[in-house]
């Protein structure tokens, strides 16, 4: 008996599961194709030379990136737009990350006044350069407080209508910002923009710009390629096609300040503060009962190094699953509440059923079948059936999300990076997938056991190769 | 006489070369990006250059700044922008520019400016 | 009986079902693979043919374009028959002809554009981009609309019709900033009784396009400031703050009136921009009504700094000087700072204790390095 309520229960969310995916496949090819279709014949460099263009702050937070500081600063600053400015927000390193950039842009502290909208740790010195050349460029010295309050002390700082939040270590295109502002042009109800973030490992990067795109030569970091593509290019496309969208990753987004400021900023108190702002910021506008849109970009804008060892891809999905877990628990007055419209009523139940309670029930469904392997009551035929399906549909999708991206911006130009995508997607479900499941799995763990914070790994987020390379290559955990 | 001009779009950059060339107004340098311009201007050290303003790597603001104050050079430089937004104008002017163009421009008037800057020389 | 058939066999209705989506889903994904492959050899090949089409078109049409007035009939023939002969093979080396030619006039004005646009209808790539309008897709008719707009080469009544025969909202957008290029007095006409939303997006591309008209036929868009709809006032004073018609400003002041704060605003911003100093004091007197409204504030704030210091209007700024928007406390101390009379002197000894931020905004405004 209770076997079969456990069975039934594993066949339906699994049936659901599908469909849910199914649905939000076929949503994101029809947005994709109208975006595709809309910006065919559009000219960004339009915006570039028009005075109606809405003016921008870049703020980009740093800990400890005095290895590549200077070169991400000088992309930045030959991104292509004119109302900007560029908020470099160093979060009191403690390496010579500040000293790089005061030799480097010649650095001078000056009286900047603001005001404090958002509270956050003590800000020690304001720098302009002496060069003219680098007027777009603002630094701010201030004491460590993690990335959400270096986030906000930006905030506080901006002057401008919209603020692009972005990782100090990420390659953004130079046509990013006109690309981003575009939806907040055409519509303005539209409160934020999210940009769809790929992964840099072995391509080649010259001077903090993105050369040569390639396939990651290491198998985890190449298994994220096709996972980053599927991920942003679909499940968040069909959510923005749905105005429905709850996540704007950190690596790069793009706010209304004004709104952002009234929904109190980054809190500084998750390890998931993008996501977090975003829903409060929708959150906001709603009992403000404004008429808002969360918006999204799927040009690949972005570029980041991804963790290219299990001991540190695991801390990252760990904090992942916290920051998810927190930010859902936070906002738990959403669930099923019609007063949030779609979001209460059909974005936040997705994310707790799909994706908070998807690695646990796969989880529980596994053990269910040990168990039940070890009493000899497995119906063999009928596991290998549904093992199958699981695995033929997770193929289908993958397959579909690289199709996308063949038709669409086409990144990946060899002929052999095809292949070894295709190759990645057959065996993704059983070499990836699982380790995926487990370090969610540990994220919750460790939220009740009471992790709640960034702990060892500050700012360590994303990214760097000194680091990795001086951990040891960790057999999955 | 050696004539620099950085911009990414080739197509205009062949057809600026071939006017100039046909005028007998010296050898003509190109660069597609600011990093290979600061190349050729470090290793060339050409008469006169021509810069777009929004480029890969280096700005042509970053350009002037970097021939008029690191290398303390008084080459001629013509910014030649698809915006002729007024404070871009002032800026470039304000770190040394010669002269500003805006597209669309014709070639001739380049040309002709191009001339009068290399007679001063 | 195979072993698959009794596999088969043992299954339960559920059991099949299963199978059964599962060899669904795997022809499915070979499919997909399959068009992902041949997709992908196509796109390589059009990239490579891509880079030696460019190559092969620029010598000709530099020689075309540069030495229009210098070539005999018979030279410009000879290198016509370049191109064509290249563009006679295929439709994918006509659009990339076109498309080179159509970015390159976007760059180009006076007798080069000129002679680019002959050469483009010499190589009859007007009749082939015309050919493509009856295209279905609607983003190929967009596309070669612009290209013939750009090119000189769609008149306003071909446009008129594709207008009325369109009914996709972003195409009727593309054809309506075409037309603007075309004959804007008459595309303009579409402000008249327009009471749908106009986007900042479209204000860049009608402000684009019209920026390529001589200033002097820009049409005067005073006309319109009667509009019921707010945007299109808003995008009025706009464009009459953007091509400076300071023959309009008598007809923007009743605007400070406007039930609409965004365009009270705007308003206040135009009139700074076209130095309309005459009217400050018709500014200054709506400043109280507004003081709540901050967009509103700065731009009185703005407008008042420029002038010579009346008294009237220092004590407007003493006044902002503790408005609750620091970015209105910011423009007024910049105002006062900037007045000959007032300076940071006066600035310091006698303002500074009202507000405790207004040290840090007078050391900020002094600086050199943030100006």
């Amino acid at each position: 008996m209770i076997h079969e309520i456990f069975n039934q229960a594993i066949f339906v969310y699994a049936i659901t599961i599908c469909g849910v995916f199914l649905l939000l496949l076929a949503i994101a090819l029809i947005e994709m194709n109208s975006y595709m279709k809309k910006n065919f014949f559009v000219d960004y460099k339009y915006i570039l030379s028009s005075p109606f263009a809405p003016s921008v702050s870049l703020v980009a937070p740093a800990y400890n990136e005095g290895m590549t500081i200077i070169d991400n600063v000088k992309s930045l600053l030959s991104l292509s737009y004119n109302n900007n400015e560029i908020i470099i927000v160093n979060d009191g390193s403690k390496d010579d990350t500040m000293a790089k950039l005061i030799e480097a842009f010649d650095l001078v502290p000056v009286p900047y006044a603001w005001e404090p909208v958002l509270e956050t740790a003590a800000v020690r010195k304001i720098y302009k350069s002496r060069n003219r050349a680098f007027r777009k460029l603002l630094v701010v010295d201030k004491e460590n407080g993690g990335k959400a309050d270096a986030l906000n002390a930006g905030l506080n700082l901006s002057q401008k209508e919209l603020v692009a939040c972005i990782d100090v270590d990420c390659i953004i295109e130079s046509d990013a910002l006109l690309k981003m502002v575009k939806p907040f042009m055409e519509d303005h109800t539209v409160i934020g923009s999210g940009g769809v973030v790929r992964i840099a490992n072995s391509c080649v990067i010259e001077e903090g710009r993105l050369v040569e795109v390639r396939l990651p030569e290491k198998l985890l970091p190449r298994f994220q390629v096709l996972e980053y593509i599927r991920a942003f290019l679909l499940g968040r496309l069909a959510w923005s096609r749905l105005n429905g969208l709850l996540l704007i990753s950190g690596a790069f987004g793009m706010f209304k300040r004004e709104v952002a400021l009234s929904a109190g900023g980054y809190n500084p108190n998750t390890v998931g503060e993008d996501m977090e702002l975003v829903v409060r910021m929708r959150r906001t506008m709603r009992e403000q009962k404004k008429p808002y849109r969360v918006a999204y970009i799927p040009d690949p804008l972005c570029w980041t190094e991804a963790p290219s060892t299990n001991q540190v891809l695991g801390r990252q999905r760990n904090r992942w699953t916290r920051g998810m877990a927190e930010t859902l628990w936070t906002h738990r007055a959403l669930l099923f509440n019609p007063k949030y419209g779609r979001m209460g009523l059909i974005s936040y139940p997705y994310w707790l059923f799909y994706e908070w309670l998807s690695p646990i029930m796969e989880f529980l469904g596994l053990t269910y079948l040990l168990f039940r392997a070890l009493t000899g009551g497995v119906n063999w035929d009928y596991f290998f059936t549904l093992v199958l399906v699981i695995y033929s549909f997770s193929f289908f999708v993958s397959m579909i999300a690289l199709l996308a991206e063949q038709l669409s911006f086409y990144r990946y130009t060899k002929r052999k990076d095809t292949l070894k995508m295709i190759f990645l997607a057959l065996i993704e479900p059983v070499w990836y997938h699982p380790r995926l499941v487990w370090w969610s799995l540990r994220g919750n763990f460790d939220l009740i056991r009471g992790k709640r914070h960034w702990g060892n790994m500050v700012r360590q987020g994303f990214r760097k190769h000194m680091e990795e390379k001086m951990q040891p290559e960790g057999a999955m955990p | 006489m050696k004539i620099l001009i950085c911009d990414d779009d080739s197509a205009l950059v062949s057809m600026i070369r071939f006017k100039l060339s046909r005028e007998n107004l010296g050898e003509i340098i190109k660069a597609a990006d600011g990093r290979e311009a600061r190349k050729l201007i470090e290793q060339e050290r050409p008469d006169l250059i021509v810069t777009d303003v929004h480029m890969p790597f280096h700005t042509g603001l970053e350009i002037i700044a970097y021939v008029r104050q690191e290398l303390r050079l008084q080459t001629p430089i013509i910014i030649l922008s698809a915006e002729g937004l007024e404070e871009t104008v002032l800026q470039a002017f304000n770190l040394g520019a010669n002269d500003f163009l805006s597209k669309p421009f014709s070639p001739a008037e380049l040309a002709i400016r191009v001339r009068r800057l290399l007679q001063k020389l | 009986m195979t072993a698959f058939e009794q596999f088969l066999s043992t299954l339960d209705e559920r059991g099949t079902f299963f199978l059964m989506a599962a060899v669904f889903f795997l022809l499915l994904s070979m499919s997909v693979t399959l068009l992902l492959l041949v997709r992908r050899a196509l796109s390589r090949r059009d990239d490579r043919l891509l880079e030696t089409l460019k190559e092969t078109f620029q010598e000709p049409i530099n020689t075309l374009v540069m030495l229009d007035g210098e070539l005999t009939a018979d030279q410009r023939r000879a290198q016509l028959n370049i191109l064509t002969d290249v563009t006679g093979r295929s439709t994918f080396a006509r659009q990339t002809l076109a498309n080179e030619m159509v970015s390159l006039r976007k760059s180009l004005s006076g007798a080069a554009a000129t002679a680019l646009e002959r050469t483009f209808v010499d190589l009859g790539l007007d009749v082939f981009c015309k050919s493509r309008l009856h295209f279905t897709s609607w983003k190929v008719k967009a596309k070669m609309i612009q290209d013939l707009t750009e090119m000189n080469c769609i008149s306003r009544e071909e446009l008129q019709k594709l207008q009325n025969h369109s009914h996709h909202q972003t195409l009727k957008e593309a054809i309506l900033i075409a037309m603007i290029r075309r004959d804007h007095a008459y595309a303009l006409r579409f402000l008249d009784g327009y009471e749908g939303p106009l986007s900042q997006w479209m204000m860049v591309n009608l402000y684009q396009q019209l920026s390529q008209v001589h200033f002097s036929h820009v049409p005067d868009f005073s006309k319109w400031f009667g509009s019921r709809s707010e945007e299109v006032v808003l995008f009025c004073v706009r464009m009459t703050q953007h091509f400076r018609q300071l023959g309009s400003v008598d007809a923007m002041v009743p605007l400070l009136h406007h039930t609409s704060p965004r365009v009270i605003a705007a308003t206040i911003q135009a009139l700074h921009d076209l130095n309309a100093f005459q009217v400050a004091d018709k500014v200054a007197r709506i400043a109280d009504l507004f003081y709540a409204n901050d967009t509103i504030s700065l731009q009185v704030a703005r407008f008042i700094g420029r002038l010579s210091n009346a008294p009237a209007h220092v004590r407007l700024l003493e006044k902002y000087l503790v408005h609750p928007s620091f970015e209105v406390r910011h423009e007024a101390v910049s105002a006062l700072m900037a007045m000959p009379d007032y300076g940071r002197n006066r600035l310091m000894a006698e303002q500074v204790h009202r507000e405790p931020t207004l040290y840090q905004i007078i050391q900020h405004t002094s600086d050199p390095l943030l100006r």
